[in-house]
């Protein structure tokens, strides 16, 4: 068979499988969506994509480009996410080991996976520029559609951003560190430099930094921008939600002129996203189960110390005895079943958590309270992420559910205990900080600090019952964390680090979390009956 | 005790029904459950597991509906579904002890249960190692294991042998000989033999409708006088295949030797032979696709 054959059918059966799950609608109708908020009307007060008050008429050239440079940066991220879970599917469906013993070198699989992560966004992308078309006739500012203006951002701008991504996806797959939540983590961190990174040099035009090719597109707009409107302050843009401060004034922009030098640049990442597939491939070591197991290390002694099972010796025919259980030995017993959700969930964590954990505990007790409160309190709330994460998820993702299911109550028994582990976890980790603020007597930012270790597992809990995915509460919990916790977004500061926290903020919070609890009950409920 | 199904199907698609108007009125003993692929067995054992609901009809345990009341009768299930998973990181104990306090054993029974049960199906000097290093059968035996911690009234297992090696099977099939005085078990296999050592009773399953529920002896005395068994050569296997119920071949130096079912002699040179449970299954699964093809 050849390459492009393998390459192919790798990526066939993978893109079929990933577009036959209702997933896969629900992201879509997600992202034109977004690309309809992203092209607000003339009479909206505020702009997805402008520059201060100025924005071009929505031509194709401003469409196109606009929604590409949004695409770009901001689908970035979940797309990441979406796509990150190609080798994790067919080592759990068992097919990869059907694969390992094929033909198929590790570089035509890692190739292969890349490709299908790459076809699959190119869809998303796809969908994304036919809504964009569709927006401009709904917008009717201009009603030709010139699609080459329309296309060629999406082209030249995204599609390499999103092959890059697509490997990333790949080569974070195949380092066993990064396979998990400390992997999405260092995904979103990356992500944040980049964009970052954009802003600051958003018209320096250095190719190295412009992975989303939005530098070109933008630097354009606001030379363009700056000649019609000469009070426009160069290099003040927006890619989010940014409500409008004076009335709205739009010139006509024709678009980037695509050079021979420009086209050359963005085909240079589709060679860095084929290298880092091959990097994938280096780094790869198949689906060898032996290479799986969990926590090994930890039990070597005992496994050392085990006879496998072939050298067992034939085990005795002894007479079965099992000695009857009276009804009355059956009851609920709440700390038995917490304790137990406990150790399900604290199992399998390695001794250095353990260590930045008492380490942070410590430093919450000895650290100025407005300190701990401000930098300690957010740092220590991301380390148990991935315990909140598996939050609402174990049944299915390990396929105990039908054992969990037919047990008794379990919607009233089990199901709160789960979340009431995630309650331990945040206070375990935050406790030092708790501890600090009672000595110090700040009660107000206690109220906070308690509305947010009962928020966290509440929202981990919901999503995780709703998405079966540990990854939507990641990316979720993260930009709540970034733009709340760390940026002092007041409305989204569930953890009350800044120094204008209101009591009111935690009665809405409250309000949130049972309504997180109710909706994580119905996604329950709904799985009980399959 | 009893578990009473009256009227049962379930319809998954629009024009697809996994049960039809299945019938069952069950007391002490082992039910077995055979039938093909896709028959409908463990869309039966799920309604029972109270995974899943009926479409249509009731299903009563000691005259409570488990559609009503899914409690009444968790509180007495054990339940081995043909597919589950283990939590990797816990070992074998953790994990009993895990669902113990799911099942809501108190510490002290659930401790001494646990420990026997360990013993009873073999898994004592693994008891301390993940369950992620182990192997599918020793899984299979752990999942025995969590289906009878609460020593249930009602004992639901699907494909429990699966995996098993045959020693590791013929334990289970001594203890589910065992249970059947006082319990309900409900035991859906492909492996007619695990029937044959263990069920009290039969139930041949086939696209979604009960084909027949009955003794062991009354199933076997179906096929009395029509198993056949003769010498062909190799050339001649496809004609007869075609022509005859074949349940068996078995090369030899002189031929084939065929056993198969029909109401008169196949041939000059057949004997007639004592039938067996799979060839009894074989002959109402395929009077089954005759009527519902």
């Amino acid at each position: 068979m050849s390459v492009s054959r393998t390459l192919f059918h790798v990526m066939r059966a993978d893109f079929f499988e990933r577009s036959r799950r209702y997933s896969f609608l629900i992201t879509l109708g997600l992202t034109i969506f977004a690309a309809y908020l992203s092209l607000p009307p003339s009479s909206a007060d505020y702009l997805m994509m402008g520059l201060d008050h100025y924005r071009g008429i929505y031509n194709s050239a401003w469409i196109g480009a606009a929604v590409a440079v949004i695409c770009s940066s901001l689908l970035s991220l979940p797309a990441f996410y979406l796509v990150k879970n190609a080798i994790e599917r067919d080592e759990r469906t068992g097919v990869g080991q059907i694969i390992a013993t094929t033909p198929l070198t590790k570089p035509l699989y890692t190739l292969g996976k890349t490709f299908s992560n790459f076809v699959f966004l190119v869809v998303m992308v796809g969908v994304i520029a036919l809504a964009a078309g569709a927006m401009q006739l709904i917008r009717a500012e201009v009603l030709h559609i010139d699609l080459w203006a329309l296309l060629s951002p999406f082209i030249f701008s995204v599609l390499p951003a999103m092959a890059v991504i697509a490997a990333v996806a790949v080569l974070f797959e195949t380092i066993p560190w990064l396979r998990g939540t400390f992997g999405n983590v260092v995904y979103f961190v990356l992500w944040m430099v980049l964009i970052i990174s954009l802003a600051m040099n958003i018209s320096m035009r250095v190719p190295l930094f412009d992975l989303w090719g939005v530098q070109v597109i933008m630097s354009s707009m606001m030379k363009d921008t700056a000649a019609v409107f000469p009070d426009y302050e160069m290099d003040s843009f927006a890619i989010s939600m940014a409500t409008l401060q004076e009335p709205l004034q739009t010139f006509t922009w024709n678009g980037v002129h695509w050079t021979v030098k420009i086209i050359f640049n963005r085909i240079l990442w589709l060679g860095v996203a084929l290298g880092i597939s091959l990097l994938a491939a280096l780094l790869f070591r198949l689906f060898d189960p032996a290479l799986q197991k969990p926590n090994l290390s930890r039990d070597r002694e005992t496994l050392e110390a085990m006879p496998s099972e072939s050298t067992q010796p034939a085990p005795k025919t002894a007479p079965i005895v099992l000695t009857p259980l009276p009804s009355t030995h059956r009851s609920f017993y709440p700390m038995r079943v917490l304790l137990a959700e406990l150790r399900l969930l604290f199992k399998g964590i390695g001794w250095w958590w353990f260590f930045i954990l008492a380490g942070l505990i410590v430093a919450g007790i000895l650290l100025p309270v407005e300190k701990a409160r401000q930098y300690l309190l957010p740092i220590a709330w991301v380390l148990p992420l991935g315990l909140w994460s598996a939050l609402g998820i174990g049944e299915k993702r390990h396929n105990t559910d039908q054992l969990i299911y037919s047990a008794p109550h379990p919607l009233s028994r089990q199901f709160p205990m789960v979340w009431l582990a995630g309650v331990i976890a945040s206070i375990i980790a935050g406790v030092g900080v708790a501890a600090n603020m009672i000595l110090a007597g700040d009660w107000l930012h206690l109220m906070a600090w308690a509305t947010g270790a009962l928020f966290i597992p509440s929202l981990a809990l919901a999503l995780g019952v709703w998405s079966g995915s540990n990854k939507l509460f990641e990316v979720v919990y993260m930009l709540w964390w970034y733009a709340g916790p760390i940026n002092h977004v007041e409305s989204l500061d569930f953890m009350g680090t800044g120094a204008n926290f209101q009591v009111n903020r935690v009665f809405i919070y409250g309000l949130l979390i049972m309504l997180l609890l109710a909706l994580a009950v119905l996604g329950r409920k709904k799985q009980l009956k399959r | 005790m009893e578990l009473i199904i009256k009227g049962v199907s379930k319809k998954y698609r629009r024009d697809f029904w996994g049960l039809r108007d299945f019938s069952l009125e069950l007391g002490t003993g082992v039910l077995g459950l055979l039938g093909p692929n896709g028959a409908g067995k463990s869309t039966l054992m799920r309604i029972l597991a109270t995974i899943t609901d009926a479409t249509e009809g009731t299903v009563t345990w000691n005259g409570v509906d488990i559609a009503r009341k899914p409690n009444e009768l968790r509180q007495a299930l054990g339940y081995l579904p043909q597919d589950f998973g283990v939590y990797p990181n816990l070992n074998a104990r953790e994990f009993l002890e895990y669902m113990a306090a799911i099942k809501g054993l108190d510490g002290k029974s659930a401790k001494r249960r646990i420990d026997e049960l360990l013993q009873l199906v073999n898994l004592m000097e693994a008891a301390k190692r993940p369950l992620g290093s182990y192997s599918g059968g020793m899984r299979q035996r752990v999942g025995i294991a969590q289906a009878l911690l609460n020593d249930p009234q009602l004992l639901i297992v699907d494909e429990p042998t699966a995996g098993l090696d045959p020693e590791e099977r013929v334990r289970f099939r001594s203890l589910i000989a065992e249970l059947s005085g006082e319990h309900i078990v409900i035991l859906s296999t492909h492996i007619v033999s695990d029937v044959e050592a263990a069920a009290t009773s039969i139930a041949i399953i086939h696209k979604g409708h009960l084909v027949i529920y009955a003794w062991p002896e009354q199933i076997l005395q179906s096929v009395e006088g029509k198993v056949w068994e003769w010498c062909i050569s190799s050339q001649e296997q496809p004609a007869i295949r075609e022509k005859f119920l074949v349940t068996s071949t078995a090369r030899r130096s002189d031929g084939v030797h065929v056993r198969a079912i029909s109401e008169t002699q196949p041939n000059p040179d057949a004997n007639p032979v004592q039938g067996t449970l799979e060839d009894a299954y074989l002959y109402y699964v395929q009077s089954a696709r005759e009527a519902v093809p």
